[in-house]
């Protein structure tokens, strides 16, 4: 209990210690495959558009057997992310039917038994963890607990660097369309106080902002809150 | 679990109608400029004709829109010199809006009579909505009686994904969605040029603009246009 309290507690270190690298996304599926004593393990996650891909990987043979696993829609973390159920297969020798183009891939890179732990957060599936381990049979006896706080660190981690992509791809949409709306503000304020034209007056902007090293979303929110007088100089000739 | 499932592969499936129906259209138009708009695949998706797409600031102003032909531009003008409808509604609280002509007069009041001349019966309307907030709205002017239900929900939710966030678009606003689009830009220079003739802020600039639009019976448009290239002054 207490080794399994220190590697939970390692895991959520790996989280905060900017979790958005996918190195550090690897050194979590290699701490879990570590702290459940397997062989290796891969975790499988759904991008923003919903399609499956392979977050990440304790190791090079788990990271190509993952993408095996999506590439043939076979294999035991697919299987968990498509049904949301756990998914145990202790002997790859008796799966050929079950898996036939995965199996044998995955007994030829010398991996004996397959697990796939679905990663939930309330109703919503949003990823599988993989285990492939080197030796046939079930996990070990007693780990539930471990593997069950492992699922739920992962899952708070993936979910969390899902839910920032989506935001950041929002935020700069919202970005671009403030920036857009403050700019044509900005022109027609300079344009009625220095008696020029809107493009002249976008001119002046521009030569501001580049003189000055200033983004010209800045330059023109500062003329539009009336913080920013810009020098007759900057009037184009 | 299966209902989830089945959620998912709903919007994918709208994106991939949508997507292809825009394809076909093109391969369809050859060389014809300008192209066929994306919104004609919307429009198509959703069974309708009049069908609208704002995107909106934090303030709830309308900064882009794009609409699938002129019943539903001009009522989109409309609300946006009214300041009252549908996309104000659906930005401001989030919910979607389902509603006939008889509660136009009890929801909005003063579209209600400028929309009726367009012969808009019924409109729906729906949250583009991100983990983040509200990014816009979808309009659709008179939507068929027998859509089932959720499925204007399952459209907002397929452009938002496949259309408006979709991976790898350099500029944020280029995308095929928004051609065509109107980005009020005259407006915007007009609302900051009567805001410096009457030394108020930009938003009070663009309530004026609005009332002399509603009181002259002019197109916003048109009034942004006299003040940016015909030098017209608001006293």
């Amino acid at each position: 209990m207490y080794e399994s309290g220190r590697g939970l507690v390692a895991l959520a270190e790996i989280l905060v210690d900017g979790f958005d690298l996918p190195a550090q996304r690897n050194l979590l599926t290699a701490k879990c495959a570590d702290l459940l004593d397997v062989g290796a393990a891969a975790l499988l996650g759904l991008d923003i558009d919903g399609a499956q891909v392979v977050e990440a990987a304790s190791e090079e043979t788990a990271e190509l057997l993952a993408r095996f696993e999506l590439a043939y829609e076979q294999g035991p973390g697919v299987d968990a992310l498509r049904t949301g159920e756990c998914v145990e297969c202790t002997d790859l020798t008796n799966a050929t039917l079950r898996w036939p183009q995965f199996a044998p891939l995955a007994l030829e890179a010398g991996v004996a038994a397959g697990f796939g732990l679905p990663c939930r957060l309330r109703d919503e599936v949003v990823g599988a963890m993989t285990l492939y381990v080197n030796v046939p049979g079930p996990l070990p006896e007693g780990s539930e607990e471990l593997r069950h706080g492992l699922v739920n660190v992962v899952t708070l981690g993936v979910t969390a660097h899902r839910g920032r992509e989506m935001a950041v791809r929002a935020g700069q949409l919202q970005s671009a369309l403030d920036t857009r709306v403050a700019i044509e503000q900005a022109k027609g304020m300079l344009a009625e106080r220095e008696n020029v034209t809107v493009d002249e007056a976008f001119t002046v902007l521009r030569n501001y902002a580049r003189k000055n090293g200033v983004k010209m979303r800045l330059v023109a929110e500062d003329v539009v809150k009336g913080v920013l007088t810009i020098p007759a100089t900057y009037r184009p000739n | 679990m299966a209902a989830m499932h089945r959620d998912i592969e709903r919007r994918h499936l709208t994106a991939a109608r949508l997507h292809a129906d825009h394809a076909e259209r093109l391969v369809r138009a050859g060389d014809v400029t300008p192209a066929p708009p994306f919104m004609a695949a919307v429009a198509a998706e959703v069974g309708a004709v009049h069908v609208g797409i704002s995107l909106v600031l934090g303030d709830r102003t309308e900064a882009v829109t794009v609409a699938s032909d002129v019943i539903a531009t001009a009522v989109q003008d409309l609300e946006s010199i009214i300041g009252e409808g549908p996309v104000h509604d659906v930005a401001s609280y989030g919910d979607p809006i389902v509603a006939d002509a008889s509660a136009f007069p009890v929801r909005w009041p003063r579209l209600a009579s400028a929309v009726a001349l367009y012969g808009v019966r019924s409109v729906a309307a729906e949250p583009l909505r991100t983990n983040t907030g509200c990014l816009g709205v979808l309009t659709v002017f008179d939507p068929p009686a027998e859509a089932a239900p959720g499925s204007l929900a399952t459209v907002a939710d397929a452009l938002v994904y496949s259309a408006l966030l979709a991976p790898d678009s350099g500029d944020p606003l280029d995308l095929p969605l928004l051609v065509g689009a109107d980005d009020h830009a005259v407006l915007h220079q007009a609302s900051g040029m009567v805001a410096e003739q009457l030394g108020c802020g930009v938003s009070d600039g663009l309530v004026v603009l609005r009332a002399r639009a509603f009181a002259t019976d002019t197109p916003l448009a048109a009034i942004a246009d006299e003040i940016v290239h015909g030098g017209l002054k608001v006293n």
